[in-house]
């Protein structure tokens, strides 16, 4: 029995500090999209171990609240959330069992990503007749790239709070981040040239700030309403609709009803491109910087 | 404030008139009480100038905050779009509760939603026996149509320390509406060490259901588990009572519960059941608290592991004790295994498609006490279920269950030996509404033939905010 006790005693040691140690010095932090991770990355450099729930190839309204995110977030530093909803579905519970005093909501370690984004789409009426509308607006800002220059200001805030020591670093950091986001962003600008003006048909209102910052028009969407699955009736309408106004490109992730986006892109002489929601959703959009050089140049070249 | 000072002044100037009164003209009493008068104005202004002093300090912090501001939102401005939120004013932060949506607004203290679950039934068996087999307080119970459950959640943060969650449910039974308290109880959120407290009325952790999904809209069948029932009533297993709960600093997820819970009533149907009610024959004496060991005891470890990104398995035993009603000294002790499976590919669309395997098992030991008739006894019954839902293609969902319970006494509709099946599938209109139809084939052995056909259309509709439900 005694030799029984030592050795659970044991194994739960090993296991305990397996789970400390690999951070080393550095400070936890959790993302719940890859996007933000991506940023965090950028800003907090060597001083932290960023790791991101959700990756661009899954609809990150609806993870499941698994027990192993829970554990992530019970032994972070810092958790940075998208907001305006995106993560309503799964992350308030699991920051409920979390037991993490740093990452409660309005604590130092919580870094809400949308503070300071100008929303888009913001309801005037909240009703579900509309579907998954959210009250703060569209949540998937952070398909303008130009957003993550209020997002890792956002995020370096916060790393100031957290290691005020680093804060010079962070600071150095988030000024080499914005050098390189606007050199980015000029660079996008200029592939997307040839397309502006381009019509296109997205499967949710996941780039209408990818859209609007590289002048798209969103003629409409697959989906009848936010989460609402389009019924025949609606598809025949969209189809007519895209046809009218020359719709040359759909945009949908790889986690849709595909076969309904081929559909519509089939019948109206669109072609379907299908794109993921963000970073590390497909091996070429691996960073921020990376998704939207892909992006951009897989757009352009489609609409050929 | 001058004038409080002149006020002050005159009191003291009244009372040393009334003094001078009362003792006479005494010289030396008037100089001393002019030194204090004086000392008093001495007092009152430092206490003024103080005063000045903070007023100023707060009047410039207010003008520098101002300026800030101006500062912060030209630089907002500068790099982007007028922002909605100037980025230095932090936005509503979504609460720990908050769900798709809330009522009140955008900011409002709590989610409140009402969920309402009803089904049409037809069985076999008349009303009578079917309510024996449909033992759930949730359950369709009676031909024709049921409102199972009428659920109304408050849900929110309390203050920064505590989250609080109130659940109270409407049912009509046989023309009668019925109310109760379901669940009202705080969470701490500030504890440190892993450590959670959870205090009020609530269901015990016990088990996957009692843990995860005590709630009936959230389960995948229309009605409640037979062993389920069996263990813990119509109501399932909650009073008010106090648990803590320790994460385990594991890199798998690990969690231990322990409660105290008042044993009394019949939502502790196996413990100290209301007086009047009978258990395998005997008569319950409805006894009450003596001491804490008269208390109900409810233990359980949680686990869950990721076996890949799209595979999740997780076990749990629970086990729960505390005194029974059959007389002063009897008691009951239930344990319970648990394992649930679940698939989804990373790729989801809405959460489809996916695979659910749960499995319950319990087991009861029940000392039933020396009563006329009946010599003492411990009475073991155990039961299981096992039960897989698949969703196979948007918005559709079919389960399958399979119910197995065993006691000791043919005759006793609660103590058979019956085995169920329970084939449903399940169309979700969307994540708040959804429509579903089950059929139940009974083989128990109290039953004059030994068989019973049930089917059941339930619907189930929810409006407002209602906080996301556990894996």
């Amino acid at each position: 029995m005694k030799q029984f006790l030592v050795m659970i005693m044991t194994v739960v040691t090993v296991w305990v500090s397996a789970a400390h140690v690999d951070a080393g010095d550095k400070i936890r932090v959790v993302a719940t999209i890859e996007d933000l991770a991506c940023i965090a990355r950028d800003i907090g450099g060597d001083a932290v171990m960023v790791t991101a729930i959700a990756g661009g190839a899954q609809d990150p309204h609806f993870l499941d609240a698994k027990p192993s995110y829970l554990v992530q977030l019970n032994r972070a530093d810092v958790l940075i959330e998208n907001g305006g909803e995106l993560e309503v579905g799964w992350l308030p519970v699991l920051v409920n069992g979390a037991r993490n005093r740093k990452i409660l909501p309005g604590s130092p370690g919580r870094v809400t990503a949308m503070n300071g984004i100008a929303m888009l789409e913001v309801p005037t009426r909240l009703s579900r007749a509309e579907g998954d509308v959210h009250p703060y607006g569209n949540p998937h800002f952070t398909t303008d790239p130009a957003n993550a220059e209020v997002i890792a200001q956002n995020i370096c805030a916060v790393f100031c709070a957290v290691v005020p020591t680093r804060t010079a670093k962070f600071r150095a950091n988030l000024v080499a981040f914005k050098e390189h986001l606007d050199a980015a962003l000029k660079r996008w600008q200029g592939t997307m040239a040839p397309v502006h003006g381009m019509k296109i048909v997205t499967y949710h209102k996941t780039f209408s700030y990818f859209a609007r910052r590289f002048g798209l028009e969103v003629v409409g969407t697959i989906e009848a309403k936010p989460g609402v699955a389009p019924s025949p009736g609606y598809l025949a309408e969209l189809v007519a609709k895209m046809k009218a106004e020359g719709v040359k490109l759909v945009l949908a992730e790889p986690f849709r009803d595909l076969k309904v986006a081929q559909f519509a892109a089939d019948k109206s002489g669109a072609k379907l491109l299908i794109t993921p929601s963000g970073v590390g959703g497909n091996a070429d959009g691996r960073d921020l910087f990376s998704y939207f050089d892909w992006l951009t140049k897989t757009i352009v070249a489609a609409a050929k | 404030m001058r004038s409080y000072r002149i006020l002050i002044c005159l009191t003291l100037a009244l009372a040393a008139s009334l003094n001078a009164t009362e003792t006479g003209f005494d010289p030396q009493q008037i100089l001393k009480q002019l030194q204090e008068l004086r000392q008093n104005q001495q007092q009152l202004q430092q206490t003024i100038a103080q005063q000045q002093k903070t007023i100023e300090t707060l009047q410039k912090q207010v003008g520098e905050a101002a300026e800030k501001q101006k500062v912060a939102d030209k630089a907002a401005a500068a790099f982007a779009p007028p922002p909605t939120a100037p980025s230095n004013v932090p936005m509503p932060q979504p609460s720990a509760s908050q769900p798709s949506f809330r009522i009140g607004g955008v900011g409002g203290y709590m989610d409140i939603s009402l969920d309402v679950l009803a089904a049409a039934a037809w069985s076999s068996e008349a009303d009578a026996s079917m309510r024996n087999l449909q033992f759930g307080g949730h359950d369709p119970h009676a031909r024709g149509l049921t409102l199972q459950n009428a659920e109304l959640a408050f849900q929110g943060a309390v203050d920064p320390y505590f989250r609080g969650d109130a659940f109270i449910i409407t049912q009509i039974d046989r023309g009668e509406t019925n109310v109760e308290l379901e669940e009202a109880f705080l969470t701490t959120t500030q504890l440190p060490w892993n450590l959670q407290v959870k205090a009020g009325q609530f269901f015990s952790e016990f088990g996957r259901i009692g843990t995860s999904m005590p709630h009936p809209h959230t389960w995948d069948f229309s009605d409640q588990p037979v062993v389920w029932g069996r263990m813990f009533g119509a109501d399932g297993l909650r009073n008010p009572g106090a648990r803590v709960s320790w994460l385990a600093p594991t890199p798998f997820y690990l969690e231990l519960f322990g409660a105290a819970q008042n044993a009394n009533g019949g939502t502790a149907y196996s413990f100290l059941n209301s007086q009047g009610q009978t258990f395998a024959g005997r008569t319950l004496t409805g006894r009450t608290v003596h001491n804490i060991g008269d208390l109900l005891y409810t233990l359980r470890a949680s686990s869950s592991f990721d076996l890949d990104d799209e595979n999740t398995l997780s076990a749990g035993a629970s086990s729960a004790f505390g005194p029974n009603s059959t007389g002063d000294h009897a008691s009951t002790v239930i344990y319970g295994t648990d394992v649930y499976w679940k698939w989804k590919p990373v790729a989801n669309d809405h959460g489809w498609p996916f695979v659910k395997w749960t499995t319950e098992a319990l087991r009861r030991d029940y000392e039933a006490a020396e009563q006329t008739g009946f010599s003492a006894a411990t009475l073991n019954d155990w039961g299981l279920y096992t039960e897989v839902a698949w969703g196979f293609q948007r918005p559709w969902v079919t389960s399958f269950r399979v119910d197995y319970a065993e006691g000791n006494d043919p005759a006793d509709s609660q103590r058979d030996r019956r085995v169920r099946f329970s084939p449903n599938v399940t169309y979700y209109f969307s994540e708040f509404s959804k429509l579903r139809l089950q059929y139940d084939v009974d083989m128990a052995q109290h039953l004059n033939d030994k068989l019973a056909h049930a089917v059941f259309l339930q619907f189930e509709f929810m409006l407002g905010a209602h906080g996301a439900h556990k894996f």
